[in-house]
């Protein structure tokens, strides 16, 4: 089979996008991975290793691994910063894309992080977790108050460096797809519509803040007054299976990776005291049984989501729920809550899938070619969190399966 | 971008190889088709009397009756010994795939029931639902309770099924169904919906903590529970016409004589891949060997028919390797080789081979280097390794550019993970703390006590070896083995008055690069107190 003259589009540079890069790449086939942010790996890149001595097999090294992979092959071309617009045609297709230029010099930039610590909107400045492709640093454009009328230049007048440019500038370009690869993953869930106060209190933090604070501190501080949490407590389900959200899945990763992170944070802190809040447990991994074990034996698990968050005058968290063995509104105290986020439909799925004639589920995921009761187009496939919930190594399963779909049809034509 | 490796791209033009498959499971047989069509001869060792589906009928070489007696030789070229009926069979093929299908059995222990009449295991009353025999369910008032995952929870995929085997009764006339579960598990794709579409058509569910109901069967046939009510806190007791019971999925009896005879490594469940991220998704300790399906974990039905294709990727892409450019050369030098068989011992990945030499077989090896650290005779080498020498110049280094009083510190570190780390720290514009320097070695494997010696010798003040976290090592044992090694070689520091605290373990995976970072300051901290004993007296 000589597929050395076939294109494949793949949107999306998350662990599912770069795993197909890497399988389609070594059968010759020339691949173009379109990335939206300033850096390839998706959401898995930013989480932590959450081993304690023994592997848990979260699978975020994975993520790590794909990405080398994908960079090495000279056949897989990754578009950071670089959008779909549109696509023609019926097969192959042409992929319209803009790109911007990045607003961090990747050869000047040196890493000393200046910048970081004099911009004024937490999480604008970017750094790159994964080994380097493009810059290391990068800004986002849309938290970016240079780029909200408020000409704001601290970042760059502070650079050392002179690498920091800022600029409008987006090139358009288009590409030649014998077929397309829809890997735009998943978004986490909002949680500010909770009574959580999430966005109010800065101890309220997410699942994927936790991961970052992780794997960046080491230790799990806490962000108002940088001081090690004792008392966490851990909320599943923010998001999802939440019918009145019109939520009805399961976000399937999210038990096994708060009570992982748990355990993580009780290898690190000796005395940490961990709450867990759930409605069921997911089982997780192929050694769930005696995982699930040892956490009930370390950590607080209480069968209740919780009513309601308030911030003391101490500024712990006071957590108020129905406690099941007492049968009573109870409350308890927390230096910090971490709100295990759902994993919802991206964003730009409504657009993705009506650019491309692609039915959306129910959810509003895209689902795998085989599921759709009705026609999908020719050449057109889909992958990873974008098809709904999955686990990084479920992600790298499905991406491989679907490489062998690509490649069948491909060969086919 | 730019500095890719120009051998990264291959041909795959034309592939003609012979592929042995054992099972005939849904799965096998998805495999065996797509190899098919891909030009591949592929011949299926199948259980007692099962045939071919149509698909691949005449297509394949189909044995029934099959049990494996021998597997020789290495990834490209095995050769299988198979009894086949009365006969013996040879065979000779370039890879292997293990898709036996997974052993199903219904959990009557668990809800402390015996096999009855009104009794019945999910695969059961899917049977029946499938050919319509549900005549007996329906009725007047009839009630039917499915348990599912009490004490020990059931695998989301069994409960997804009970959910739509629920869902099926509850549409029949006059039955009412009750759901009776523990943690309620919806993670496979769609259970959640399935929970409220039940729940909607008027199946109750009923979740337990910890106290679970007790069933008791009656005289007629029936059966009594009485089940705590957790929001009520009371007992209440329902009547049963029927029950249904969910089912553990474990691996086939016979996976464990294949997994042997094939010496693969396995889970502590039983299934035939150790449970390690680098085997993900159908690769096993032996290059050449695949497993997928039912052999390798609990799938579902479409799981099963997935991974049959991403299967058939992994071995089409690894029959184009083959022909590829092999691994850094490991090799054993005749003339200090004394035929121990330590290597054969140790190497995980069976790569050498006993014959009138003793070889490594390049196409199996991975370049792990256990068999060169663990040669007692120092025969084995490895193609640009040179531990040794390496620490050396870094010591010089070293001691070229620190400060006498400064700790001086060699960190070994497995390329997989510290190494990767040690990357991500550069990229992110940082650097080692002063006066460490870093050795990259294929694997936690390589090192022997010699080589941590070796650092001491060349005038470090500490040695660190990092290696991958236990179940997370590329050639499985290679972390094992180096942990092994380095505490013998505490115990000589001990004996030569050497603190053994100044040689630490460290575990690390890829992503780690602060935390590489904060455990070499950890102990170049501890390393100074070691250093500078009075001090800690003056502070303590």
């Amino acid at each position: 089979m000589n597929l050395n003259n076939k294109h494949v589009t793949i949107i999306g540079a998350g662990v599912a996008g770069l795993t197909a890069a890497c399988c389609l790449a070594d059968w010759d086939i020339h691949v173009s991975v379109l990335e939206k942010t300033p850096f390839p790996g998706g959401h898995a890149i930013q989480l932590t290793c959450k081993a304690t001595d023994t592997c848990v097999k979260c699978g975020a090294c994975i993520a790590e691994v794909k990405l080398s992979g994908a960079i090495r092959k000279p056949n897989v071309h990754i578009f950071t910063g670089t959008q779909m617009e549109s696509i023609s045609g019926q097969g192959p297709y042409r992929v319209h894309y803009r790109s911007h230029s990045p607003l961090v010099n990747a050869d000047r930039c040196n890493g000393c992080g200046i910048c970081f610590k004099k911009c004024p909107v937490p999480g604008t400045i970017l750094q790159g977790q994964a080994p380097r492709v493009g810059p290391y640093v990068a800004i986002r454009r849309d938290l970016c108050r240079y780029f909200d009328n408020a000409a704001c230049t601290l970042c760059r007048d502070s650079c050392p460096q002179g690498a920091i440019h800022f600029s409008n500038e987006a090139t358009a370009g288009e590409l030649k797809a014998d077929a397309v690869l829809v890997a735009t993953g998943f978004s986490p869930y909002n949680p500010a519509a909770k009574p959580y106060g999430y966005g109010l209190f800065q101890n309220v933090i997410t699942s994927l803040d936790a991961e970052r604070v992780l794997r960046d501190h080491y230790l799990m501080k806490r962000p108002t007054d940088g001081r090690t949490a004792q008392r966490i407590a851990f909320i599943q389900c923010v998001g999802s299976r939440d019918a009145k959200s019109g939520h009805l899945w399961c976000s399937k990763i999210c038990c096994g990776s708060s009570l992982r992170m748990a355990r993580l944070i009780q290898s690190r802190q000796e005395n940490a005291e961990i709450s867990f809040f759930y409605i069921d447990v997911q089982t997780f991994g192929k050694n769930f049984h005696s995982f699930y074990k040892e956490a009930q034996e370390n950590i607080k698990m209480i069968r209740a989501i919780p009513g309601d968050i308030i911030n003391t005058k101490m500024d712990e968290l006071q957590v108020i729920y129905f406690d099941p063995d007492t049968h009573s509104s109870r409350d308890a105290i927390f230096d910090l809550v971490v709100l295990s986020v759902g994993l919802m439909p991206s964003a730009g799925n409504a657009r993705m899938a009506g650019e491309l004639g692609w039915p959306l589920d129910t959810q509003g995921f895209m689902p795998p070619r085989s599921s759709p009761n009705q026609p999908v187009p020719k050449g057109v496939f889909t992958i990873g969190t974008a098809t709904g919930p999955m686990s990084i190594a479920e992600s790298v399963s499905s991406a491989e399966q679907t490489a062998f779909e690509i490649i069948h049809f491909l060969g086919e034509r | 971008m730019e500095n890719k490796a120009e051998n990264g791209v291959r041909g795959k033009e034309s592939l003609s190889a012979e592929v042995m498959i054992f099972g005939d499971s849904v799965c096998a047989q998805r495999i065996a088709a797509n190899l098919v069509d891909n030009g591949i001869g592929v011949c299926l060792a199948a259980g007692n009397g099962s045939s071919p589906a149509s698909i691949i009928q005449d297509r394949v070489q189909w044995l029934s009756d099959t049990r494996l007696n021998h597997c020789h030789g290495f990834a490209g070229n095995f050769t299988l010994q198979i009894d086949h009926g009365h006969n013996q069979l040879k065979k000779t093929v370039q890879a292997i795939v293990v898709a036996e299908d997974d052993s199903r059995s219904p959990n009557y222990s668990q809800y402390r029931l015996t096999p009855g009449l009104r009794v019945v295991g999910l695969s059961d009353l899917e049977e029946k639902l499938k050919h319509s025999m549900t005549e007996s369910f329906s009725g007047t008032d009839t009630r039917i309770v499915l348990l599912c995952g009490w004490r020990k929870d059931a695998h989301p995929s069994v409960a997804r099924r009970m959910l739509e085997g629920c869902l099926q009764l509850q549409a029949q006339p006059g039955v009412s169904t009750y759901f009776m579960t523990g943690n309620m598990k919806v993670a496979s794709a769609g259970s959640e919906e399935l929970v409220h579409k039940a729940k909607q058509a008027g199946t109750v569910f009923f979740k337990f903590t910890g106290v679970f109901p007790t069933i008791q069967p009656q005289e007629n046939g029936y059966f009594t529970i009485d089940y705590p009510d957790e929001s009520t806190r009371n007992t209440f007791q329902l009547t049963a016409d029927w029950v249904v019971v969910d089912e553990t999925i474990e691996p086939a009896n016979h996976l464990e004589l294949l997994i042997q005879k094939l010496g693969i490594d396995q889970d502590h469940i039983g299934f035939a891949q150790s449970d390690n991220v680098r085997r993900l998704s159908n690769f096993t300790n032996r290059r050449g060997i695949f497993v997928a399906g039912g052999s390798r974990g609990v799938l579902s039905h479409a799981e099963q028919l997935a991974d049959a294709d991403q299967v058939s990727l992994n071995v089409l892409s690894f029959l184009g390797d083959l022909d590829g450019e092999p691994l850094a050369g490991v090799t054993i030098k005749q003339g200090l080789c004394a035929r121990c068989l330590t290597c054969v011992r140790l190497c995980p990945h069976r790569a050498i081979e006993v014959g009138s030499r003793i070889t490594v077989i390049t196409e199996a090896c991975q370049s792990c280097g256990i068999c060169t650290a663990g040669c007692p005779g120092r025969a084995i080498e490895m193609e640009g390794v040179h531990i040794g020498l390496e620490t050396i110049q870094r010591m010089n280094h070293l001691l070229a550019i620190t400060f006498v009083e400064k700790p001086r510190i060699v960190v070994f570190g497995c390329m997989r993970s510290a190494g990767q780390s040690h990357t991500l720290i550069q990229v992110s514009g940082q650097a080692l703390p002063e006066g460490v320097g870093f050795v990259e070695i294929p694997c936690g494997g390589t090192i022997a006590g010699r080589h941590l010696l070796g650092a001491f010798e060349a005038g470090a003040d500490g040695v660190m070896l990092c290696i991958c976290h236990t179940d997370n090592c590329q050639s499985e044992i290679g972390n094992v083995v180096a942990r092994k090694r380095a505490e013998s070689t505490r115990d000589l520091l001990a004996s030569a008055g050497v603190e053994t605290e100044r040689l630490r373990i460290v575990s690390l995976s890829a992503n780690m690069g602060n935390e590489f970072v904060y455990r070499i300051k950890a102990f170049i901290k501890d390393i100074v107190l070691l250093n500078n004993p009075q001090k800690e007296n003056k502070n303590g």
